[in-house]
């Protein structure tokens, strides 16, 4: 009921933002009742200028950082089993839209779907003589499903031809909203937090407009799980951004 | 509609900040029963605590006790008691309850307490007459 609730929210924002950008392409013309709303929103958003929609995807390489040594439950899981110090492939895909704040600052602000698979760092052990040697309590999950939304803020490089190459160092926060139900491992103790918050920083190549291509790096901001487990997430994204209207 | 903004902000970050960490019962049953069942538990150690003294006993390497738990909650050990068993919460503690009967047809009842179960390890005890004796099970 909570995700659904969480969802139905950032849904909402969406779909309000998406109104604030086709407000310019006056696209409810038709509606007094339509224009007096799109207008009521465009006010809100009257400093977001020159936007353009853009679809990306690409694939992100996903580490946990698992601290646990706080953590006590009734279950048992071999740290050889469970400990994969590796940067897993995931993948990710969306929409961007891409503007002017105040007709001057770029930013991009993107809600997509991302599939995470990560690896997974014990930073601690426990062990339980004689038999069990070096083990966990906590088995994290290494796969789950979020809404991610992002806004970043673009700066332009001085770099090679800006005119048809643009090199941005790009930086913001994220939220991620887990929609993938926990692990029955996980879900013993309601383990895994519903929303992450995270901060990105990247670079990107614009190839004179045809395409864009980027590199960003994220990490959480709050833990993935609920106390006494400490959980970060270091994430590398690769990915490409094409404009809309050139695809379809 | 700066405010209807903030609100779904504030929302948001509700949602953000809860970090229940509830136990679901139900789920810790099931995971124990999934982590039991299908296996052959080898007993591998003893150790039995007193007011006094903890004496650990070692089968490993020899012909040791053991104990099937099947899928369709049946029960047999190598004493050749057979029944079936339960995965049941009282109060904090899970714990595996049997009801069997013996190789001279007399029923049985016990109760394990469970310390920790895993995919290959189980650590189980039971008090009785002022001595918690630990069983460390595993599978191989």
């Amino acid at each position: 009921m909570k995700r659904l609730f969480i969802q139905l929210i950032t849904i909402a924002t969406c779909i309000l933002i998406s109104i604030s950008i086709n407000a310019q392409t006056k696209l409810f013309k038709d509606s007094s009742a339509a224009r007096k709303f799109v207008l009521r929103v465009s006010k809100v958003f009257k400093n977001f200028s020159s936007n353009q929609t853009y679809l990306y995807g690409g694939i992100g390489f996903n580490k946990q950082n698992v601290n646990e040594a706080a953590y006590n439950s009734s279950f048992n899981y071999r740290l050889a089993d469970v400990n994969n110090n590796v940067f897993k492939p995931g993948y990710f895909a969306g929409f961007r839209f891409d503007g002017l704040y105040k007709l001057k600052h770029k930013y991009s602000f993107t809600v997509g779907l991302n599939k995470l698979a990560s690896g997974v760092k014990y930073t601690n052990s426990k062990r339980m003589d004689p038999i069990i040697g070096e083990f966990a309590n906590f088995k994290s999950d290494n796969q789950f499903a979020t809404l991610h939304i992002a806004a970043h803020y673009k700066h332009l490089l001085p770099f090679a031809d800006s005119i048809k190459h643009k090199f941005y160092l790009v930086a913001g926060p994220s939220l991620d909203f887990r929609l993938s139900k926990q692990s029955i491992d996980n879900k013993v103790n309601n383990n895994y937090h519903k929303i992450f918050l995270g901060a990105n920083v990247g670079v990107e190549f614009d190839n004179n407009s045809y395409y864009t291509l980027f590199l960003h790096y994220s990490h959480n901001i709050n833990s993935l799980t609920a106390t006494p487990i400490k959980t970060s997430l270091n994430t590398f994204n690769v990915g490409v951004v094409l404009k809309a209207k050139d695809l379809f | 509609m700066k405010n209807t903004f903030k609100a779904l902000l504030i929302i948001g970050f509700g949602f953000f900040f809860t970090s229940c960490s509830k136990v679901d019962s139900g789920s810790q049953i099931q995971l124990t029963e999934s982590m039991l069942q299908g296996k052959t538990w080898l007993l591998d150690y003893t150790i039995t605590k007193t007011s006094t003294a903890t004496i650990t006993k070692t089968y490993v390497g020899q012909s040791t006790y053991f104990i099937n738990f099947l899928k369709d909650k049946s029960t047999k050990d190598s004493d050749g008691i057979a029944g079936i068993y339960n995965i049941e919460k009282v109060g904090n503690q899970l714990q595996i309850h049997v009801n069997a009967i013996t190789n001279g047809s007399n029923p049985v009842e016990y109760i394990y307490n469970i310390e920790s179960v895993g995919a290959k390890e189980l650590i189980v005890f039971h008090t009785t007459n002022n001595q918690t004796i630990k069983r460390y099970f595993s599978v191989r």
